[in-house]
């Protein structure tokens, strides 16, 4: 009997890979997908259409490529979800309610946070009013922020992921965090 | 302490607190392994019929050293002919952006053809008007 060559077993073995690269990143993934969307049901797609499109088309490139590749897929799906939710707000113009009636996606969004209680950690409420503040920043800002402080991603692959160049990543950075700290001011430890 | 360290320490805050709240409920947990096996799933099934018989999936699978071999040897001829021929040359690789550009035509695509029904009922509207 001949020696058995197991392929499989590599097959298995990078099946396993993938998955730990996506549970590695699939928690920041929603969070990042819904501080953009305001929607869970939403960020939920978007994170499964990322994870999707990287296992499809780039399953087999070497796993130290699927950083990079699924936060530019993850920002392309951010990106056509606020183009959508943008020619949605156009038709419901066209058909009769103003701009003021529809406002913007995000301010549609229910509030599920609580306010916490009097007296309540310093930091909670720190964190509570940091989500509000990232929402309230302009897309290119909050993305190139959250790519940047929390992923850690540097200057050279934020650029990439947002498909921008390297000027605007640290002009966007910059803004957001100019307009953070002037949000979260009264949070100053 | 300067602007820059400042800036540094602001971050570094803001870090902490986004991990502090890192945790998801368990329903969302839930369908988020759930979107991750099939995308892994759709992984294993990207690969053609010949690959899948060829690699196997099950505890049986793999191939003997000498059919193995075989498979090599073929592979090998191939590519050489492909190499000789002059009509043939290696199709170079899709650059990432270009592959990128794929994987959002998806959406885009569904998106630009709302976009033109969307024009086409404004044209109207504005002819109406």
């Amino acid at each position: 009997m001949g020696e058995v060559l197991n392929v499989g077993s590599d097959a298995s073995r990078s099946s396993e890979t993938l998955n730990g690269f996506l549970a590695g990143v699939e928690r920041r993934a929603f969070r990042m997908a819904r501080l953009a969307t305001g929607s869970r049901d939403d960020a939920l797609d978007i994170v499964q259409d990322a994870m999707l499109a990287l296992a499809r088309r780039y399953g087999d490139r070497a796993p130290a490529e699927w950083g990079p590749l699924f936060h530019r897929i993850l920002q392309s799906r951010i990106r056509d979800w606020y183009r959508r939710q943008q020619v949605r707000r156009r038709v419901f113009g066209w058909l009769g309610a103003s701009d003021d009636e529809q406002g913007d996606p995000l301010d549609a969004v229910a509030d599920d946070r609580s306010v916490g209680p009097a007296g309540e950690h310093a930091q909670t409420r720190f964190s509570e009013a940091l989500e509000r503040a990232l929402r309230s920043l302009p897309l290119r800002q909050q993305q190139a922020f959250l790519l940047r402080a929390w992923e850690g991603l540097d200057v050279a692959e934020t650029a990439r992921a947002m498909g921008i160049t390297q000027g605007s990543v640290k002009t966007h950075y910059s803004r957001a965090v100019h307009a953070l700290r002037g949000k979260l001011e009264e949070h100053a430890p | 302490m300067s602007v820059g360290d400042d800036n540094e320490a602001f971050v570094e805050r803001v870090r902490t607190a986004l991990d502090e709240r890192d945790a998801l409920d368990a329903q969302t947990a839930a369908r988020l392994r759930a979107a991750r096996g099939r995308a892994v799933r759709a992984a294993r099934s990207r690969r053609p019929g010949w690959a899948k018989s060829l690699l196997g999936t099950g505890p049986g699978a793999g191939l003997t050293g000498a059919a193995a071999g075989g498979l090599a040897l073929a592979g090998a001829a191939v590519v050489a002919v492909l190499l000789w021929h002059p009509g043939h040359r290696p199709v170079p690789p899709a650059t990432a952006a270009g592959d990128l550009e794929l994987i959002t035509s998806k959406n885009s695509l569904e998106f630009y053809r709302d976009l033109d029904f969307y024009e086409w009922l404004q044209e109207n509207q504005n002819r109406a008007g």
